[in-house]
């Protein structure tokens, strides 16, 4: 009905997000730039990796509209939701998304996490065997 | 079809990708994945209801194959801003 409207919410709060760590990478690196040079050069940036996750919440969101415009649940004329309809299609709409939209999100994020762990041990790994 | 349209179309790339790191895929990957991913939810929530995983229908592969031009077509867009915002900063 509308799950993908949770992802795209979260999508809405990580973007934010990003935008303020890349400021202040942006900002360490004009104040710092030996150590910020020193931490582009062994690692990923936290922006990039938060990237990661926007993409994977915008696309997935994306994709899904599509696909929710091609049952019918989505059109584009006011109120954009055909679950608006009616009071009790509305309250099947929230419960839809209150169920399956925050597992939507949820998932995603955990695969993001599962990403960033492994992502951070190969780092480390490079470290260890520059001997570092 | 479509969850499994979707997760082809992230596998395959995922491997175009891995085997030529240049061709920066990487928006596309993640958009399959994440919608991929979001399917999966999907899809337990139809079995927990007593419906199956997959559906097998011609709709639903028409409806993978439109899923997977879309996030073609979208990342193809994405990148041409990409490089006129570069143009741009460049100039």
């Amino acid at each position: 009905m509308a799950c993908f409207l949770v992802s795209a919410a979260e999508a809405v709060v990580v973007t934010a997000v990003k935008k303020a760590v890349e400021k202040k990478e942006i900002e360490l690196k004009a104040e710092r730039p030996e150590i910020a040079n020193e931490i582009e050069e062994h690692s990923i940036s936290f922006s990039q990796k938060l990237g990661w996750l926007m993409k994977m919440l915008w696309g997935g969101a994306f994709l899904l509209l599509i696909e929710h415009m091609w049952h019918g649940e989505v059109v584009p004329w006011p109120p954009f939701l055909t679950a608006m309809a009616s009071a009790e299609e509305t309250a099947s709409m929230l419960h839809e998304m209150a169920t399956v939209g925050v597992a939507m999100a949820l998932l995603v994020t955990l695969a993001w996490v599962v990403m960033l762990v492994v992502s951070n041990v190969m780092e480390r790994r490079a470290l260890v065997k520059e001997g570092r | 079809m479509c969850w499994l349209m979707t997760v082809m179309a992230a596998v395959l790339a995922t491997i175009a990708q891995i085997k030529k790191p240049e061709r920066r895929l990487s928006t596309l990957i993640f958009m399959y994945w994440g919608a991929a991913l979001m399917w999966s939810v999907d899809g337990i929530f139809s079995v927990m209801e007593g419906e199956g995983f997959l559906d097998l229908s011609m709709n639903d592969a028409l409806l993978g194959l439109l899923v997977v031009v879309c996030g073609l077509a979208a990342f193809a867009v994405l990148n041409q801003w990409k490089n006129k915002q570069k143009s741009i900063v460049n100039a």
